[in-house]
């Protein structure tokens, strides 16, 4: 299914040190040590309350460092003017908004507002990099479309466009397939590992559906209760003692037929009753 | 050297891509058309203005007038110092009252939100009828002083008490201070005596009658700024719309556009108090009226909505000094008589829609 890139890891792009971030001073996350390597695509996985998208809001400098830092190559992310931030860092958020009576075009069109001045406010590189956007994420036809006429698919590739035409090299999502069925999950992953493997960007994702994570990313960072429990560099190496560990919950595990990857399901919760 | 005006792309054919060298911008086509047509009507009004009155004066000698040409006396001074004045300031205060009404609603995220209800217009009503009944010979040009200080104090006050509180919080701390400072108006005109209490009540009703060009000067002084800035805050504001942390992921420093947006809208509503008193409806009715045009960026929506509350204001003047005459009706009754009834036939034709 996957040929997996041979060549290791390059360089870390972002980096935890012995970060704690959370809300009104109280840390959610503690002691995170993480490197996020350039040219991968990271998921981040753990149960609910496991402080994954607190995380991902300290990467994006939402949340400040409550202590240790993030460093964006090499120096703390803190002391970045924000338009510089915002030109290397992408956000989407969980559950976006649905903006009243904006169009497709406009939505992905703001995602420009970090290369755009006073003056310049719809260059010619703007209308490129939103073309662009439509196109990776095959929205073209809908463009004119307003946002909140779209399904639930459409309008997540909608915001996942966005992000793309602010072109940033590092992309933070949180949970981008939650709440779509599974052609809707496997079409985003697909356009994200396009974009890890294809355009060189490096991804990180908070992912709920275990198994969607193993098949496409290329680190898993487990967390559980605010702290990093397990960091794997490659999905195979994820085993059914990790995740009964993770999730408090017994599983089997299977191989993908095609990928060879490990899948995790539930251990069923009665036996099968005896047929008479 | 690029084309002046780009071919609109086939895919997005409702905006116009403009550029010129290092400028460029994108213009909502039909928003702009609804904008230019509201600034023809706006022309319009000003030719009624000019012309109606007791006195009606022909255009050709509005138009001699403004080309600074020879006139006769008495249509000279009918011009000059009554119509004009009042026209300029009646334009004025309601394109200031509907400009702050649209940022304070874009801003707060509250679709009733707006500067005259948490608390400004009655601080610095406050503060200009403590000065009538204190202080009957006072000079006009105390008032928008006195206005204008109470007004940024009332946002002051309501800033801090609601410093990072949510949108609605920040509303409701305004509704209680506005209350607060009602009251207080309140006891100040029952103890007042019956003379000062009239030339008071009228002025609280807002009116024009004390129109003169430095109240005009003092109103451009600070609309002609605020206005500018509004248009640069709007691209920034206007992200808003997409959450907070994606505003934030795009470089939005967020309290720091709050405050401006916020103490702009305060300075917009204390400075239109102060020329022309109580004036209510503008900033709230404007900004909806303006929802009924096509969509365009927020500056776009800003400029609309300040047109329209320039009409309604210029409008609701005419009519009170034409339906009646010779009896002038206070602007800020006829403008609730007609702004009133217009707002709930809005509401109405949008009912499905809210």
């Amino acid at each position: 299914m996957t040929s997996r890139s041979a060549d290791p890891p390059t360089r870390s792009r972002l980096t935890a040190e012995a970060l704690s971030v959370g809300h009104g001073g109280q840390a959610v996350v503690q002691d995170i040590e993480l490197d996020i390597f350039e040219g991968c695509m990271t998921a981040l996985l753990g149960p609910n309350g496991s402080g994954k998208s607190t995380l991902l809001a300290g990467f994006a400098r939402l949340l400040p460092a409550l202590g240790g830092s993030v460093r964006l190559d090499g120096s703390d992310l803190a002391t970045f003017p924000t338009r510089h931030v915002a030109r290397v860092l992408g956000l989407l958020p969980q559950q976006p908004p649905v903006p009243e009576g904006l169009s497709v075009f406009d939505l992905v069109a703001r995602g420009r507002f970090p290369h755009q001045g006073f003056f310049s406010q719809w260059s010619r590189q703007d209308e490129a990099a939103v073309g662009e956007a439509l196109a990776l994420a095959a929205l073209a036809d809908l463009a004119d479309r307003p946002v909140e006429t779209l399904s639930g698919g459409q309008r997540q590739r909608a915001w996942i466009a966005m992000v793309l035409a602010q072109e940033t090299p590092l992309l933070l999502l949180d949970e981008p397939t939650t709440f779509l069925d599974a052609a809707h999950q496997v079409a985003i992953l697909d356009l994200l590992r396009d974009l890890v493997r294809r355009h060189r960007r490096t991804v990180v994702c908070v992912l709920h559906d275990l198994n969607m994570a193993l098949q496409y990313a290329d680190r898993l960072v487990f967390l559980k209760e605010g702290r990093i429990r397990h960091v794997l560099t490659h999905p195979s190496q994820c085993d059914g003692r990790i995740i009964e560990e993770v999730f408090e919950m017994p599983v089997v595990s299977l191989k993908h037929p095609q990928s060879g990857l490990p899948v995790f399901l539930p251990c069923a919760s009665r036996q099968p009753e005896a047929r008479p | 050297m690029s084309r002046f005006l780009m071919p609109p792309p086939a895919r997005n054919a409702r905006r116009l891509a403009l550029r010129l060298g290092p400028f460029s911008t994108r213009l909502a086509v039909r928003g702009l058309a609804a904008n230019l047509l509201l600034a023809s009507y706006l022309l319009l009004v000003v030719w009624l203005g000019l012309s109606l009155g007791s006195r009606p004066i022909p255009l050709a000698t509005i138009l001699a007038w403004l080309r600074l040409e020879q006139v006769n006396d008495t249509d000279s001074i009918i011009l000059g110092s009554l119509r004009a004045p009042r026209l300029c300031l009646s334009m004025l205060s309601g394109a200031m009252l509907a400009l702050s009404g649209a940022l304070t609603q874009h801003v707060t995220r509250n679709g009733l939100a707006d500067p005259g209800l948490i608390g400004v217009r009655s601080a610095a009503a406050l503060l200009i009828v403590a000065l009538i009944l204190a202080w009957p010979q006072a000079p006009l040009a105390l008032r928008p002083v006195v206005g204008l200080a109470g007004g940024l104090l009332a946002g002051l006050v309501v800033g801090l008490l609601a410093r990072g509180a949510s949108p609605l919080k920040f509303v409701m701390i305004g509704f209680g201070i506005s209350w607060c400072l009602s009251s207080a108006l309140v006891i100040l005109l029952a103890s007042a005596d019956i003379r000062s209490l009239q030339r008071a009540m009228m002025w609280l009703a807002g009116s024009l009658e004390g129109a003169d060009w430095p109240a005009v000067r003092l109103a451009l002084v600070v609309f002609v700024p605020t206005a500018i800035a509004c248009l640069g805050l709007a691209r920034q504001a206007e992200l808003l719309d997409l959450g907070a942390a994606t505003a934030s992921a795009l470089g939005i420093n967020q309290t720091r556009l709050h405050v401006a947006c916020l103490a702009i809208a305060v300075l917009l509503v204390a400075t239109s108090v102060s020329v022309a008193g109580g004036l209510g409806f503008v900033g709230l009715v404007a900004p909806h009226m303006a929802r009924f045009l096509p969509r365009q960026g927020l500056a776009g929506r800003l400029i609309c909505a300040t047109l329209i509350g320039a009409l309604l204001v210029m409008v609701a003047d005419l009519a009170g000094n034409v339906a009646f005459a010779p009896i002038r009706l206070p602007v800020g009754i006829s403008l609730a008589a007609i702004g009133a009834p217009v707002l709930i036939l809005l509401l109405w034709l949008r009912r499905n829609r809210i």
